[in-house]
């Protein structure tokens, strides 16, 4: 047994921990089959998939833009930085998560089709935000964490 | 306090909408306003609890608690909602028919009543809960009492005053066609339901969208405006469904048709 366990190893054991409900929930009697070898797994695919941050500060959502390529399937933790409760929306995306004050939420996303899907918090209105999906080729050559960082450059500029 | 007014419409009058249709659907069935009454009372109760717990909810299951928990609970409500409509499939002519001679409402067991309970409760769980996570919020930001109580008030009084609009509607509706409407109207409202857990567990990470957007109709009606709503609770309008929400709709509409085409007389 360990005696002394950094914050990083003890949360990963948790996640790992609340993990195996899900695997049980699905033997319990939801199959969900597979679509095609490696398209689609039920519960963390061996490559991990790309991350991308967006935070929701005051009245705006940090970056307004994010850029994603397409085809591609990837996490976006939404991060609520104020003192009352979000709601990450959008229409065009079949999104709709809660965000509590002050914490992260996961939302699974992709693979996407070209084009500009709008988001926003429906708890406060006129909060919007934009996700940018653009052909694969052009955002190949970047990791997923410059291309967020420059298009959001971009637009403050 | 306007902002929160709209805010609090637009939830309220998605679960306005569905508890109008039950209603409506329940014409000729006695004790219906009591069962869907005491519905809406869970529901605001459920609310109350789910919304005091929604940091554990959406914190549980590696962080997708919540669009599964949403999934779970309105598939709940197509069970529910095809329950009933199989059920009506058996005995809405003899309503109909004794509806026409009399006027007499019809007294059916507590099982097929506790379906409309159900149904009603759970529409009301899912809209109540983000009203209260939302004036929570607004409170939070230091909004005053009275300007979260007028603006909760306006919006509750808008929602449920499109609701009852909607039930005043389907009761005009002739006894000759009436559960026939209204056995498409909860069919397609389950339909719609259907599609949306579909996208919860996508959104969880638990069933491929197999293609995002089938088709995109957001140039002609977006989601977002008021008609976008209304038709999105109604019918499950989505601008660009994706492949997945489009056989869950078909899905449910095949199933529980086929089952209702089974269950008559």
């Amino acid at each position: 047994m360990k005696l002394f366990i950094n914050k990083e190893t003890s949360s990963m054991s948790a996640k790992k921990t609340r993990m195996f409900l899900v695997p049980a929930l699905a033997a319990a009697g939801l199959s969900f089959t597979s679509s095609g070898a490696g398209a689609f797994s039920l519960w963390g695919p061996s490559a991990p998939l790309p991350v991308y941050k967006l935070d929701i500060d005051g009245r705006a959502f940090v970056p307004p833009t994010l850029s994603v390529p397409t085809g591609q399937k990837f996490k976006l933790i939404v991060s609520n930085k104020n003192a009352a409760p979000s709601e990450f929306e959008s229409f065009t995306l079949h999104r709709e998560q809660v965000v509590t004050a002050g914490s992260q939420t996961i939302v699974f996303l992709g693979p996407l089709q070209a084009g500009s899907y709008g988001f926003f918090d429906d708890f406060q209105s006129g909060v919007t935000g934009t996700l940018k999906v653009v052909p694969a080729q052009a955002a190949a050559k970047q990791d997923p964490a410059a291309a967020a960082k420059t298009s959001s450059q971009a637009k403050s500029r | 306090m306007i902002a929160s007014a709209i805010i609090v419409f637009r939830e309220v009058l998605e679960a306005a909408l569905v508890v109008a249709v039950i209603l409506g659907a329940t014409k000729g069935l006695k004790g219906r306003g009591a069962w869907v009454g005491w519905g809406i009372t869970a529901g605001v109760l459920g609310a109350l609890i789910v919304a005091a717990f929604m940091g554990e909810i959406s914190q549980s299951l590696s962080g997708v608690g919540q669009p599964i928990f949403e999934a779970a609970v309105l598939l709940t409500a197509v069970l529910m909602l095809g329950w009933h409509n199989v059920w009506m499939s058996r005995h809405g002519k003899r309503i109909a028919a004794e509806l026409k001679r009399m006027g007499n409402e019809v007294h059916l067991g507590h099982k097929s009543m506790t379906a409309i309970f159900a149904a009603t409760a759970i529409a009301v769980l899912r809209e109540g809960s983000e009203i209260v996570l939302f004036l929570y919020g607004v409170a939070a930001n230091g909004a005053g009492a009275w300007s979260i109580f007028a603006g909760g008030t306006l919006g509750l009084a808008g929602g449920v005053a499109v609701g009852f609009a909607l039930y005043l509607g389907i009761m005009k509706i002739p006894v000759r066609y009436f559960f026939r409407v209204t056995g498409w109207m909860i069919l397609l409202l389950a339909a719609g339901m259907a599609s949306q857990a579909a996208a919860f567990l996508n959104q969880a990470n638990l069933l491929p969208a197999i293609r995002d957007s089938i088709w995109n109709t957001s140039w002609l009606l977006s989601g977002q405006s008021l008609v976008g709503n209304i038709l999105k609770t109604l019918v499950g309008y989505t601008p660009n469904p994706s492949a997945m929400q489009l056989v869950f709709y078909a899905g449910t509409i095949l199933v529980i048709g086929g089952l209702m085409k089974l269950a008559q007389e």
